[in-house]
């Protein structure tokens, strides 16, 4: 119970650290060239997305007429996906999958926007999700069942990078839910942390996903854990980390890249191997999707931790 | 070793060629002593040496095209190991020469202008040398080919024209008792027309009419031995013609027999007698004008319809009964009375019900009613073709594709199954193009990304559920 509390508190310390820590003293001088290149993101996302004219009259109901991004404007129609807070643009030649941009105006790696005008005559924006870039992405193209990941939800993101699925599912949860982004490397937590600052949802934590205890402090309960480590001992980092913050019955979704676990055997049989580790671990996997044609030997598993049993 | 056998065989010859060169000198100047003069002449012997040397060389090429009669060609033509036995043997050879020429000169005589031995055997001689460049020499050349041309017609004997080859091998062919009855032919003809063809037909009806009617029925018998069968036959079918077939013929045609499968049997048994007697007339008006018939195309239809009647014999021979009642009712002058037989099965023929029926064998019960019932009507049919399976004559059908093939139950498979490594080919072709849409192909984002052109299906699920 005293998480909640705890966790806005560690919130507001956790900026306050930063600004105080003599370590983090030294990450934000590393900090300050990436906002130089956040700079020059915005001047290419001006010429590349600056042909947004004025909003399209025609809107229709909740779904309401949309202009694609690029040049002239293009006939869209916006509508959600069946999981909540992933919605589908579908226009003449593509349709693409979108999620609510938190912070309007901004992009985090030169995707498209869509702007659509809501109900009430305030502009609604989009962010075109790249599954090319994102596995949870592919994985919601391929047609995952379950994500977990929806408005409100609390997500452990293990490997994190540069952020780039971390906006998407920070649009996901929305302003009530949180993303708690453990990543490892120095360079791409740079890229992690600027993003943290625009999308005040998300918690950077440049850490070593197998050492959960390290970061203990600043994370809570969760709902879902999200992994994309790409590690040999996968199953036992995500393992590690749902013992410490995953809820009972709470979800995880793990991407799994066959060659980085073992590159000597069948994508199927590494797989396989991973779900049987998992289910070792407590973890009771549910369903597995491959990720093709995005990825290639990728297979997203989704499944429960410690299930509540119906009975009880 | 190599070395050493080659030397001995340099040797070898050497040696051969020198015996060969004394033995020939030997023999040549005892041979032409008598005949030259100058034999002993050394430049003159090495001069005949080398005509020698030049005749032996023709001699090679072409031993029998040349005929030398000299004594010196005799002796190259053989060893010259013994000179005495050489010269016995031109001796003798000179003598039995002697003898031919006293027999037939004229015939040699004959034999030396013919065209073989006067032109030789060449073609280089016959082409190519045709320039006359005067008058003489043209008028020379038509006097010779005059001469030929007779020549050749004067070779040519009667015996080259007409079917007298055919005769000749005839009589190789023949016994002894044929012989003799050649003997007295040639007695009737005369002795002289075996060999000699000049005889005519004219001269031939003469000598024939000289002859007894017992030399002619012989001379007949030997020439043409089934000349008389033929007549025996022809004068057979004729009188049943005339007797049976044609009255029920001329019945049936006038429809007073219903038609039914044994009056179509009789019809075309009418036809088919009909053409044998015509064709047999034509053989016959053949031979008495003593025409060459042995090569003509009527020899093998006769033989065709002798067959055709030999294989309705045994029809014939069940039909008896009722053609003969049929005829004994003609004869009479009776009513015919065709009934419908379905009440009269039992048949009475004494109220001149005809019934064509018979039975072979139980199984083989023919019933030729006269009625075309509906019903009757497949019977009947069976029946027909039973008869037609029966006949032993009858024409054998080829096998049929499936017997050839001899296959069995064998299930029929598909051409892919004929060749493994095609089948795995075809297979796995076939595996990929299943297996892409199952799980498609891995593709790269080459541009920015624009969006999926397949268009986004949110209510698929395609994930695995893991139990």
């Amino acid at each position: 119970m005293g998480r909640p509390d705890f966790r806005g508190g560690s919130r507001g310390g956790f900026r306050g650290g930063r600004g105080g820590g003599g370590d983090r003293g030294g990450f934000r001088g590393g900090r300050g060239g990436g906002g130089g290149d956040r700079g020059g993101f915005n001047r290419t996302r001006g010429g590349g997305v600056g042909g947004r004219g004025a909003p399209r009259g025609g809107a229709r109901g909740g779904r309401g007429g949309a202009r694609g991004g690029m040049g002239a404007a293009k006939k869209v129609v916006v509508e959600p996906h069946r999981h909540a807070g992933v919605f589908v643009a579908r226009s003449k030649n593509d349709d693409l999958l979108l999620t609510r941009n938190l912070v309007p105006g901004d992009t985090v790696y030169n995707e498209k926007k869509i702007q659509v005008d809501g109900e009430n005559g305030e502009k609604i924006e989009y962010r075109v999700w790249n599954p090319f870039r994102s596995k949870l992405g592919a994985a919601i193209l391929g047609g995952v069942d379950q994500i977990h990941i929806k408005p409100g939800a609390k997500v452990l993101y293990l490997g994190a990078a540069s952020g780039t699925t971390v906006s998407h599912v920070s649009d996901i949860v929305g302003p009530e839910g949180l993303v708690y982004a453990v990543e490892f490397s120095h360079r791409s937590g740079r890229d992690l942390i600027n993003v943290a600052k625009k999308r005040t949802n998300i918690i950077p934590i440049i850490e070593d996903a197998r050492h959960p205890h390290k970061y203990r402090m600043l994370v809570g309960m969760v709902d879902v854990v999200f992994a994309d480590v790409a590690q040999p001992d996968q199953a036992r980092i995500v393992a590690l980390n749902s013992h410490n913050f995953l809820k009972n019955g709470g979800h995880f979704v793990i991407s799994i890249k066959a060659s980085c676990i073992d590159s000597t055997a069948t994508p199927e049989a590494v797989f396989a191997s991973e779900v049987k580790k998992l289910q070792s671990e407590k973890l009771k996997p549910k369903e597995q999707l491959t990720l093709e044609p995005y990825e290639r030997d990728h297979a997203v598993v989704v499944g429960v931790y410690r299930p509540i049993k119906q009975a009880a | 070793m190599v070395r050493s056998s080659k030397k001995q065989n340099r040797i070898k010859k050497e040696k051969y060629q020198s015996v060969n060169s004394d033995s020939d000198n030997d023999h040549y100047n005892g041979d032409f002593d008598p005949s030259n003069p100058l034999a002993g002449d050394e430049i003159e012997d090495f001069n005949s040496n080398q005509d020698k040397i030049l005749f032996d060389k023709m001699d090679k090429k072409s031993k029998k095209s040349f005929n030398y009669s000299s004594d010196e060609n005799e002796v190259l033509a053989f060893d010259d190991d013994d000179d005495s036995d050489d010269d016995k043997y031109d001796e003798d050879k000179f003598d039995i020469d002697d003898e031919d020429d006293e027999e037939d000169k004229e015939l040699i005589d004959e034999d030396d202008e013919l065209i073989s031995s006067a032109w030789g055997s060449k073609k280089s001689i016959y082409y190519s040398g045709n320039r006359i460049e005067n008058d003489e020499d043209a008028e020379l050349e038509e006097e010779e080919a005059r001469m030929l041309q007779s020549k050749m017609m004067k070779q040519l004997d009667t015996n080259d024209f007409g079917l007298d080859a055919f005769k000749k091998q005839d009589k190789s062919l023949k016994t002894t008792d044929e012989l003799e009855a050649k003997k007295i032919a040639q007695k009737a003809l005369g002795e002289e027309s075996d060999d000699e063809m000049e005889k005519n037909f004219e001269t031939i009806s003469k000598n024939l009419e000289k002859m007894s009617t017992k030399e002619k029925l012989e001379f007949l018998r030997q020439e043409s031995p089934e000349f008389l069968e033929l007549v025996r036959d022809f004068k057979e079918k004729m009188s049943e013609l005339h007797t049976t077939l044609l009255p029920i013929y001329r019945l049936i045609k006038n429809g007073r027999i219903p038609s039914s499968i044994a009056a179509d049997f009789i019809m075309n048994k009418t036809k088919l007698y009909l053409m044998y007697a015509s064709h047999l007339s034509l053989y016959f008006a053949l031979k008495s004008q003593r025409l060459p018939i042995d090569n003509h195309p009527i020899v093998k239809n006769i033989l065709q319809f002798r067959n055709l009647c030999k294989q309705i014999a045994p029809i014939d021979e069940s039909l008896n009964d009722e053609v003969k009642f049929l005829i004994e009712s003609i004869e009479n002058g009776r009513q015919l009375n065709f009934r419908k037989s379905k009440q009269d099965s039992n048949g009475n023929r004494a109220k001149k019900s005809v019934k064509f029926s018979m039975v072979r064998e139980d199984r083989n019960r023919l019933v030729y009613d006269d009625d075309v019932d509906s019903e009757s009507g497949p019977e009947m049919a069976a029946e027909h073709t039973e008869i037609k399976d029966e006949h032993p004559n009858a024409d054998k059908r080829a096998i049929n594709y499936e017997i050839m093939k001899n296959k069995g139950l064998t299930p029929k498979r598909d051409k892919m199954y004929r060749n493994p490594r095609v089948r795995n080919r075809i297979k796995s072709r076939k595996a990929l193009i299943k297996h892409k849409s199952i799980v498609p192909k891995v593709r790269t984002q080459d541009k920015r990304y624009g969006g999926e052109a397949t268009g986004i299906r949110t209510n698929v699920v395609r994930a695995v559920k893991i139990k």
